[in-house]
């Protein structure tokens, strides 16, 4: 049954009860405002990581390798699906509304698919690197959100996304077991993906993020990009690879790793589309969104007269 | 030729043609003109490739070697062009979707009619694939059909269609275009009949297909299809032998990474 | 194009549940692609896909009245207690 709530004191109350809010509820403009932006960053991020993929899909050294490759990134797609079909529910944009502002240049998506994968290496260090990044994210919004239709989808995202990380792994093992040839391809990706994937979880949050209070997201920005560091430096080590920081060290009292200071220029560029890659990639999904214009107006004309 | 080499030159045929589908189909990850579409070229794409590797089994299994994917991988990606026996159609590129549509519908209707040829195979092991592989072909054949339902009642979509149609309709006779000794794998009881057997049904099929939807009497019969100059003479594949060239760029582009490093695996 | 509904069953177990929705010209087009979004795991093995502009939905307080009907929800505290009256008076 649709709620609504006399102010914003009673909706803080209902979401600090541990309420769902639902896609008919009569929810406060900022709260449907900030929960649309949040799932639509989302889901465009999804959209680019599949096309940031796409470029070595067909490229993939293997037949059963390519159908791995190929399922996975249909996953991203099918996310992206997923996530762009509740934002549309919230009423803000329409679906078509967000992918052609997407494609238009007015959207952000991570920063992480505004970089160029440039050898098959970055292919993997994205799918182990950002994948996990993107997947500890996730687990965090999972765990408490307060949007019903996110959370819901959201099991079904991470589930996929536990695939993924274990292939993931499962080729950098390979490549870690492999020859020298594989083995430098791949620490040269690290040192492109390490820093944009743990920039990926964005600067400290800040003290009244409405997105905490809210319980859009349930756990604050540098916890989980710590989280991602605790649990990479010492991975990467123990197959053998050197991780990019020359300030990393190992702090005894806290018994943790420290990557040294975070430069949070490349992140900023990227979110104004001033990254290495952006305006080649949005101009390529544009291109593509064009040239199959003719199909969508046909499906879509037909059904309103039929 | 031996009995053998007159089979493994059926499979492989069959094998390279599900390979290069699939791997044509990998191309459009990503760039369908709408996202549910993606999800299910995609799994198009990923069974003919599943298709491909099952094939490639047999035909190292013929060869005496273990079939693992290395060697499957080593045959798929490992020949001389020459020794390829795919055909015109699954080499063509083209980055033109109602043209995908179009082949992926002529292909899917051709593809079923061969695992039909040899659901009842005397190799157990090809009549036990075409059982799998039939019961994902229907619904590849359904989601052409649904697509094709909708889009050639549209008038601008019905003449990008049938402009794809014309594009698509020369390399018919290829795709039905048999292997050398052909008629020995079919004596030997591999497959109820020879490929070259399929081109009259399938062009009834296509004729069926492209004129249902009432098309200014523009039918598949007079884009070339049905009549006499639809032969396999003049497909210029010369029994599958000889290579299109879009084949060159498409089979670098999937033995980049491989080339990179010789004794890598991945 | 219409948004459809997808609903996906586990044959033998549980209700239909709801797991999303897609856009589609056709019924048809529907059922094809639900099972490439929704299914392609084979995540159930009963698909159905209904159109949201079919589905009847009740008006805000439809249910209401019907949480406070504390004598369809019989606890047996009544019966617990006479039961365990009468085996204290038979001892």
């Amino acid at each position: 049954m649709p709620r609504c709530w006399t102010d914003m004191d009673a909706f803080e109350a209902f979401i600090d009860g541990g309420g769902l809010v639902e896609a008919d509820d009569g929810m406060p403009d900022a709260y449907r405002r900030a929960v649309f932006a949040f799932i639509e960053m989302h889901a465009n991020s999804e959209l680019m990581g599949a096309l940031t993929e796409r470029d070595w899909i067909p490229k993939t050294p293997g037949l059963r390798h390519k159908m791995a490759v190929l399922a996975k990134t249909q996953d991203e797609i099918g996310h992206g699906h997923l996530l762009y079909m509740i934002a549309a529910d919230l009423g803000v944009k329409t679906r078509t509304q967000m992918l052609e502002d997407l494609f238009a240049g007015r959207s952000r998506f991570h920063n992480v698919f505004h970089y160029r994968a440039v050898t098959w290496g970055d292919q993997v260090a994205i799918a182990f690197l950002v994948d996990a990044a993107a997947l500890i994210s996730q687990q965090a919004v999972f765990k408490n959100c307060s949007y019903g239709p996110y959370r819901r989808i959201l099991r079904r995202i991470i589930t996929e996304e536990g695939f993924h990380m274990r292939l993931g792994e499962d080729r950098m093992m390979r490549i870690a077991e492999g020859t020298a040839r594989q083995r430098s391809m791949f620490q040269e990706s690290l040192d492109r993906w390490f820093w944009p994937a743990l920039q990926l979880f964005g600067p400290d949050s800040v003290p009244d993020d409405e997105l905490l209070r809210w319980r859009i997201k349930s756990e604050r920005n540098e916890v989980l990009r710590d989280r991602w560091v605790q649990r990479f430096v010492p991975m990467l080590q123990s197959y053998g690879f050197t991780v990019p920081a020359p300030d990393l060290r190992w702090d005894t009292e806290a018994e943790r790793w420290d990557v040294g200071p975070i430069d949070w220029g490349p992140l900023e560029r990227t979110l104004a589309h001033g990254g290495p890659d952006s305006a080649r990639r949005i101009a390529d999904a544009a291109d593509n969104w064009s040239r199959t214009a003719w199909a969508r107006a046909a499906l879509s004309n037909g059904s309103s007269g039929a | 030729m031996s009995k053998q080499e007159a089979i493994r030159e059926f499979l492989l045929a069959f094998a390279d043609d599900e390979h290069l589908m699939g791997q044509q189909h990998t191309e459009w990850i990503g760039v369908a003109p709408f996202l549910e579409e993606d999800l299910a070229f995609s799994s198009i794409g990923q069974d003919e490739l599943g298709h491909a590797a099952m094939l490639y089994e047999l035909v190292l299994e013929l060869d005496g070697i273990e079939p693992t994917d290395t060697a499957v991988d080593t045959l798929a990606f490992g020949r001389p062009s020459h020794d390829y026996r795919c055909c015109h159609l699954v080499e063509h590129e083209t980055k033109d979707w109602a043209e995908a549509l179009v082949r992926h519908w002529v292909y899917d209707a051709f593809e079923a009619m061969r695992w039909h040829l040899v659901a009842g195979s005397s190799m157990p092991k090809l009549a036990a694939i075409a059982r799998k592989a039939l019961r994902e072909e229907v619904f590849h054949t359904r989601h052409a059909d649904a697509l094709l339902d909708r889009l050639l009642a549209a008038p601008e979509a019905r003449s990008r269609l049938l402009a794809a149609l014309d594009a698509v309709v020369p390399m018919v006779p290829g795709l039905c275009e048999g292997t050398a000794g052909e008629a020995v794998a079919v004596a030997e009881g591999a497959a109820a009949g020879p490929t070259a057997g399929l081109l009259e049904p399938l062009l009834v099929a296509i004729d069926q297909r492209f004129s249902a939807a009432g098309l200014d009497g523009r039918s598949a019969g007079s884009a070339g299809v049905g009549g006499p100059s639809a032969g396999g003479a003049a497909n210029g594949q010369r029994g599958r032998t000889s290579r299109s060239p879009d084949f060159e760029p498409l089979m670098a582009r999937m033995r980049e990474v491989l080339d990179y490093d010789s004794e890598a695996v991945w | 194009m219409h948004v459809y509904e997808v609903f996906v069953k586990k044959d033998g177990r549980d209700e239909f549940r709801h797991v999303g929705a897609l856009e589609a010209a056709t019924d048809e087009l529907a059922l094809v692609l639900a099972r490439e979004g929704y299914v392609r795991r084979a995540e159930g093995d009963r698909l159905w896909v209904v159109r949201r502009d079919h589905v009847v939905a009740a008006e805000d307080d439809f249910v209401t009245p019907n949480t406070d009907k504390p004598h369809r929800h019989h606890d047996g505290a009544a019966v617990a207690d006479r039961r365990k009256a009468a085996r204290q008076s038979q001892q």
